[in-house]
């Protein structure tokens, strides 16, 4: 299960940024995520949520001159066109795309959930363990930038909330950094 | 030409005006709205498009509700509508047909993609026009 788990989210990390960054990523398991946070402060934090039968949570975690990268790539932008609004903006695109690939490699039944609007943040990431979840967090390396993705999420025994729709904030970039 | 794109994202209003350009389309103007109720806005104060490209997942109003809203007023009837959207559930894709949507493009897409899906579908639109 955790096998596929992690492998499912790094094809969606591929199929998302090759296919619109033109980017290639390669990541390692959650040990190395874990003892090699990210350094460069401040972060932009991209949530998309699921609700239904699939319930939780993808995050996706870069600093600033990521996020430069990764807008230029995806806008076809010089960096001194880019502002933080639009780094928060890709940031939200690009998690709701992961989510959206993840789950669809997920057979049918179980993948039955809609997806929230991204939710952006700036600040550290703060994250509770919730033992009731399957739990991964993938450290990628893309063109001498990094980037960390996590993924909580479980399976609801209640059909009925499949077509509830979520939402959250989209694309505010908060700041909990001066 | 002249196409309505309609996405929260500015972003992505972007990469779905440049893919549309990759693919050949020439746009003399496009328009923008960031949920249904500015798509809707624009489509009731302005010339019809010539082509709409929606999002679905969108604060407010999302895509299908502007669908059929849209269906509902009668607003820019003959005009092809097409959704790009991260949503893939059989479900939603047969909600967006059946009011109105003539494709459906899942993120993440390339140029490629645009071009096979939307001109075919777009040329055929022109013609009956």
């Amino acid at each position: 299960m955790q096998q596929d788990l992690i492998r499912h989210l790094d094809e969606a990390v591929t199929e998302v940024f090759g296919v619109m960054l033109n980017l290639s990523c390669t990541a390692e398991p959650e040990q190395v995520a874990a003892a090699n946070p990210l350094d460069r402060p401040p972060y932009f934090n991209a949530s998309v949520l699921f609700s239904g039968r699939l319930q939780g949570r993808c995050c996706l975690q870069f600093d600033e001159q990521t996020a430069t990268k990764l807008t230029s790539n995806l806008m076809g932008i010089s960096g001194c066109e880019i502002s933080r609004d639009l780094c928060a903006d890709t940031a939200g695109e690009l998690c709701n795309m992961i989510a959206g690939c993840w789950k669809k490699r997920h057979p049918q039944d179980l993948a039955a959930s809609l997806l929230s609007c991204p939710i952006v943040t700036q600040g550290q990431c703060q994250h509770g363990i919730d033992n009731n979840r399957e739990d991964v967090t993938l450290l990628n390396h893309l063109d001498g930038h990094r980037l960390t993705l996590r993924l909580a999420f479980n399976y609801s025994n209640s059909p009925n909330q499949t077509h509830k729709r979520v939402r959250g904030n989209p694309r505010t970039p908060s700041s909990s950094i001066p | 030409m002249r196409a309505l794109i309609v996405d929260d994202s500015p972003v992505m209003r972007k990469v779905v005006e440049r893919a549309l350009r990759h693919a050949g389309l020439e746009l003399s103007e496009v328009l923008q709205a960031g949920n249904g109720t500015e798509a809707l806005e624009v489509l009731r104060n302005s010339a019809p498009p010539d082509l709409i490209i929606s999002d679905i997942n969108m604060p407010g109003m999302d895509g299908l509700q502007f669908l059929e809203q849209r269906r509902d007023e009668g607003l820019a009837p003959g005009v092809p509508v097409f959704m790009i959207t991260t949503e893939s559930s059989a479900p939603l894709v047969l909600r967006a047909i059946a009011a109105g949507a003539r494709g459906y493009i899942c993120k993440p897409f390339t140029p490629d993609q645009i071009r096979a899906r939307i001109v075919p579908l777009l040329i055929r639109s022109l013609a009956s026009a």
